[in-house]
């Protein structure tokens, strides 16, 4: 796959640098499961995988999810087999390797407690190139300190954060909502208890989609919102921690096209992540688009006179007064 | 590729509902839904639950059930007048302009669904079918009639109350089978790897042997990556494969799928 301008990217942190070709990964929880990562991997920068917890979950009760008028919501709830079973699986996966290329893993942990996020990253930290700290998963059940409700407390964030960097020199990236009005010393809390990276935007929470006589369509009547509305908010949330926090930012939320990543790196990310875009694509119209994405993204660059992406990023941000 | 109004749940109502036996209902609902042979719709029950049915029929639309848990026990039990709500078609469908001039249609379950419409969309064309239905007894033999209007149909039961006394794969070792034919299989997954055996040991193109797999939909949007066999999306890359893909690609066919968690799981 060739575009016309250099789009890899380089994500320095601390503890390493994630070297991707392509500055697109799939966003935690879309199509996460090794096998289907692995069929997309060569058209993606990275791979991130589905949110591991400590033990077997199920999730929520079909429908998860639900989509009208450009909006999807879902209340998917977390499922996944639990670190010990992911391992059996991770490992014959980690690292990737296709046709030549080494294409970076990241997996996504969640738990209840510091002790439960601690055992799940010892469990899995060896067959990755950098964890994703879940703090913005908007569908969590009552009395569960996980996810939005981590990710809502600085102190909460701070705390976490720092149990997990105690343990493990691998990257950490950590994974915010955008559901609260503190996400600036959110930001930082979480950059000064050892982070590495951010990711944003979790889902917007609440949304309900209806049907036509008005009932919520999702067993759990709430859950995120993702797609096309929510760009702006994440748009807003990227230039909140740029323009404050000195960390990489990769950045999500409503991304669809070429120039949705572009308007994402100019506020202030050096990856993005895409998931809802994804949605009723099968395998082969998925590579297909993300083949299309980059080289339309690759034009976009020269069109504005730079021949790489790094390029671009480096003259235009310094440029923009912000 | 992105077809907004598939994406949308919709509301239906039951028309109408037919029991054959206790645990099978053949419900029918009051619009008609626009599809190809093979695909599929999530049926939602409001605030009761959510799962993938095989499109029997789509003027109006018809679905067949077996109450074999929770949900599928309050599918059974719809009234006529309920709401549900349809989102779909989903799927690729049948290659049905791929088939050769003879075709096999072969069924055992639930799978025999989307064997009906298929049958239907053949049913003007030139091709000479021929139905094998599996069942457990004689009351569990669906859309008799449907498979009769497009070619012969020979049928076997687990208990011999009907046609041949055994396993479909059985009833079909005892026939003539022109190899050059093209088969439609839909059923459990165990029939099918008994059935391929079979066929191939008589020398049936793995090309033109096409399966209708199944495994856990959640999101049936192709996000979530649960229903995935070898990395495919069973709800966007399938249901449909021929079986020379599946040998290529699918090691986990006739042996694992995965589970609510997400875990692979023996079949």
């Amino acid at each position: 796959m060739s575009t016309q301008a250099d789009i890899s990217v380089d994500l320095e942190t601390d503890h390493g640098v994630l070297y991707l070709d392509y500055p697109v990964m799939n966003a935690s929880g879309i199509l996460c499961f090794p096998p289907v990562l692995r069929l997309s991997a060569p058209y993606l920068g990275a791979v991130v995988t589905k949110s591991i917890g400590p033990e077997p979950r199920t999730g929520y009760k079909e429908p998860i999810v639900a989509y009208r008028d450009e909006v999807l919501v879902n209340a998917v709830g977390l499922p996944n087999p639990g670190y010990e079973e992911f391992r059996g699986e991770i490992q014959k996966f980690y690292p990737l390797f296709i046709e030549g290329r080494r294409i970076p893993t990241i997996i996504s942990v969640f738990g209840n407690t510091p002790e439960e996020f601690t055992q799940v990253v010892k469990g899995l930290h060896e067959y990755c190139d950098a964890l994703e700290l879940n703090f913005g998963c908007p569908n969590t059940s009552p009395g569960e300190k996980t996810g939005m409700t981590i990710g809502q407390d600085p102190d909460l964030v701070h705390e976490y954060t720092e149990r997990v960097r105690g343990i493990t020199d691998k990257p950490l990236i950590v994974k915010l909502t955008p559901n609260t009005d503190l996400i600036v010393p959110i930001a930082q809390a979480t950059i000064d208890a050892g982070a590495d990276a951010i990711s944003v935007i979790n889902t917007v929470y609440p949304g309900g989609v209806r049907d036509e006589v008005g009932r919520p369509i999702l067993t759990r009547k709430q859950g995120g919102i993702s797609g096309p509305t929510v760009k702006e908010r994440g748009l807003d949330v990227v230039s909140q921690i740029y323009d404050t926090v000195d960390v990489p930012i990769i950045g999500m939320g409503g991304i669809r096209t070429a120039q949705d990543v572009l308007d994402y790196m100019l506020a202030g990310t050096d990856a993005v992540a895409i998931g809802t875009a994804f949605m009723g694509m099968n395998t082969q119209e998925r590579n297909d688009y993300l083949t299309r994405l980059y080289q339309d993204l690759g034009e976009l660059i020269q069109e504005r006179g730079y021949s790489s992406l790094r390029g671009m990023l480096d003259a235009e941000r310094t440029r923009i007064s912000r | 590729m992105l077809n907004e109004q598939e994406l949308v749940d919709k509301l239906f109502h039951v028309y109408g509902i037919v029991r054959p036996n206790k645990d099978i209902a053949l419900i029918t609902l009051d619009k008609d839904l626009e599809a190809k042979p093979g695909q599929f719709i999530m049926l939602t029950i409001p605030q009761v639950g959510q799962k993938p049915f095989s499109i029997a029929q789509t003027n109006p639309l018809q679905i067949a059930v077996k109450s074999v848990g929770p949900f599928t026990e309050s599918v059974y039990n719809l009234k006529p007048g309920e709401d549900v709500l349809v989102r779909g078609p989903i799927g690729n469908g049948f290659p049905v302009d791929d088939f050769s001039k003879d075709v096999y249609l072969l069924g055992g379950g639930m799978g025999v669904a989307s064997l009906r419409f298929l049958a239907d969309s053949l049913y003007d064309s030139s091709k000479n079918v021929s139905t094998f239905l599996g069942a457990g007894t004689q009351n569990e033999i669906l859309f008799r009639r449907d498979f009769k209007r497009v070619g012969e149909v020979h049928v076997s039961t687990d208990d011999g109350s009907e046609g041949y006394h055994g396993t479909v794969v059985d009833l079909l070792r005892s026939q003539d089978l022109t190899p050059k034919s093209s088969v439609a299989i839909c059923g459990p997954e165990r029939m099918m790897v008994a059935t391929i055996e079979l066929l191939r040991n008589l020398g049936f193109n793995t090309d033109q042997i096409y399966l209708s797999l199944e495994r856990r939909v959640k999101c049936g949007m192709g996000l979530c990556g649960n229903c995935e066999i070898g990395g495919y999306l069973v709800c966007q890359d399938g249901p449909v494969f021929s079986y020379s893909f599946i040998l290529e690609n699918m090691p986990d066919f006739g042996k694992y799928h995965r589970d609510a968690t997400g875990k692979r799981v023996q079949i």
